[in-house]
């Protein structure tokens, strides 16, 4: 098992950096995962998102279709790209500290 | 640490994998491992049965992954630019004799790695493994990527696709640029036009995908395309070079680019969506086999018949009762005084008469007919698509009527539909007749699952006999 250190933590990682305990995730983790992904400044649409998935994960124990997440959060897709470069599965996902998802969001 | 697999015994597949720490402290790992080692399972990649054999590791630890900046890879290694190193290839060599263009003479002269194919050839089967993609920021679909099966000739290939315009078209200038592109950054070669309808660039290692896609799109093209969205679609070449087609597929094509393009570069849709467009029931682009929206040019009325001309083609040697016979609605009647004639009632509109009588051109009322479900892999195998509206106007420039219900179709399949659930399989799973209610299709007597035979074939009471009671 990998492991990385966020925040001044150690996570446990899989192979493409998505953190295993989900428990762990704090919003520290957030803000280090977004460092990475090039994202300047995490702003309160960021945090819609991420909180949305969070949420659903929690509630259902898998990440949202991606139809879901456009209409709970009211953004168009192509907008949750500007948001998150490397789109909702790989960038917004792992930011939130979920699993990596298995289909493409 | 001590790992402990359980695999096929015959192909070696890893069905489930624990640690040694985890047999010794959760119970229920060990009585699921002690439950599987007993048992006859069934392998899920070679399907074969019988007792799991079980393989022990010592393994080390693997190094947290380095901060990853910029292009990264989901599934396989970062592919590195490396260079092949020359080899006999006699299995090659072989198909390059002979006076025939070879395909193996050029795969030499680029960056290919040519043993991957004559490996293949030796061995009579691929050598590349999996699919899968790289994710590159600015491209939202990402960029595909081929795994290799054998490591040590190749560690893969990723490869970009390249929306072409519509009627594939392509100025000999642009395309020097996307040559120079491809012997910049790729192997050098360039598959021209896949059955997808559009043209990949082969071989382009990771830290290259960047530059390359930048000059790509500095060109006009775009890139896309692969992912759960729209395909790039085909279309037949149409009113650009042929006689018979009853809309014109360039502009419908160019305007559902205009209108989707952000469906074909997003990925959103529960798995892929294929479209293809026809100018005539011909069907040269094979959407009826191939296209989960397939879109048919069609003609409500009858073929008009030019009866001068039928008369001197058959005059000229032509086999008119050949096609009389052979007419699938047995609807065409020729006499030597009165002409050829057709029976509206029977006549299924399926150009064949068209195709082979010189003098007869299709009907002036056309519109589209709309087929939805065909494709040739998915769960339930291949399958061919169902008319889902057999007549709708197609009025350009924009077309927004047939747009619109293709947005209303998709809509419904992106809601109701599974995870990687093709829409034919997502229509039989539903069934056709709840597809219908949810798009808001008024089922009528002209939708047909397949070409009419004698599904409304009248039968008089004379005919209607009880076998049993002679």
């Amino acid at each position: 098992m990998a492991t990385i250190e966020l925040a001044g933590k150690q996570f446990d990682v899989d192979e493409d950096g998505f953190i295993q305990d989900t428990a762990q995730w704090n919003d520290d983790v957030a803000r280090a995962f977004a460092e990475q992904e090039g994202i300047v400044e995490l702003t309160e649409e960021h945090w819609k998102v991420i909180r949305f998935l969070r949420s659903y994960y929690l509630e259902f124990g898998v990440a949202p279709m991606i139809r879901k997440l456009c209409k709970e959060t009211g953004f168009q897709l192509k907008y949750i790209y500007q948001l998150f470069p490397t789109g909702p599965a790989k960038g917004a996902c792992k930011l939130a500290g979920l699993p990596k998802p298995t289909g493409c969001v | 640490m001590e790992k402990v697999k359980l695999c096929c015994a015959k192909c070696g597949f890893t069905i489930e994998e624990y640690t040694a720490d985890e047999l010794a402290t959760v119970p229920r790992k060990a009585k699921r491992y002690k439950y599987l080692l007993n048992k006859s399972s069934i392998c899920p990649s070679c399907l074969a049965s019988g007792r799991l054999k079980e393989s022990r590791s010592t393994g080390e630890a693997v190094a947290a992954p380095a901060p990853q900046v910029g292009a990264k890879s989901s599934t396989t290694a970062p592919v590195a630019h490396e260079e092949h190193a020359a080899a006999a290839t006699p299995m090659m060599d072989a198909l390059a004799k002979g006076p025939w263009p070879s395909h193996t003479a050029e795969l030499k002269k680029t960056r290919y790695p040519v043993q991957m194919y004559e490996e293949a050839l030796q061995k009579r089967t691929t050598q590349w493994g999996y699919g899968g993609y790289v994710s590159l920021p600015g491209v939202a679909t990402g960029v595909l990527v081929r795994a290799s099966a054998r490591p040590e000739i190749t560690k893969g290939s990723n490869f970009v696709r390249i929306m072409d315009p519509c009627g594939n078209f392509f100025k000999a200038d642009a395309m020097r640029g996307l040559c120079d592109i491809a012997d910049k950054y790729a192997y050098g070669l360039l598959h021209l036009l896949s059955t997808g309808g559009d043209l990949e660039m082969l071989g382009i290692p990771t830290e290259n995908l960047k530059p390359a896609v930048e000059e790509i799109t500095k060109l006009g093209f775009d890139v896309g395309s692969t992912g759960d969205d729209y395909r790039t679609s085909e279309e037949c070449i149409g009113p650009a070079k042929c006689d018979l087609t009853l809309y014109d597929t360039l502009g419908f094509r160019y305007a559902w680019y205009q209108r989707f393009l952000d469906d074909v570069q997003y990925p959103r849709f529960p798995h892929k969506i294929k479209c293809k467009f026809a100018g005539c029931p011909n069907d040269c682009v094979r959407g009826g086999q191939k296209a989960d929206i397939f879109v048919c040019g069609v003609f409500r009325d009858l073929p008009k018949i030019d009866q001068a001309k039928v008369a001197s083609w058959v005059k000229g040697g032509g086999d008119i009762t050949l096609i009389c016979t052979r007419c699938p609605g047995g609807s065409l009647q020729w006499d030597a005084k009165k002409g050829l004639s057709i029976d509206g009632d029977s006549c299924m509109r399926c150009m064949y008469c068209i195709n082979k009588i010189s003098g007869m051109r299709p009907g002036d009322d056309r519109g589209v007919a709309i087929l939805v479900g065909g494709k040739m892999r998915g769960k339930y195998g291949p399958m061919l698509a169902k008319v889902l509206v057999p007549f709708i106007k197609a009025v350009p420039p924009d077309y927004k009527e047939v747009f619109d219900f293709i947005e209303r179709l998709t809509e419904v399949y992106d809601e109701h539909a599974r995870k990687k659930e093709r829409l034919g399989d997502f229509l039989l799973r539903i069934g056709i007749n709840e597809f219908f209610q949810l798009v808001g299709v008024e089922p009528s007597p002209l939708l047909f699952a397949q070409p009419r035979t004698n599904l409304f074939y009248h039968w008089e009471p004379s005919e209607i006999r009880d076998e049993r009671q002679k």
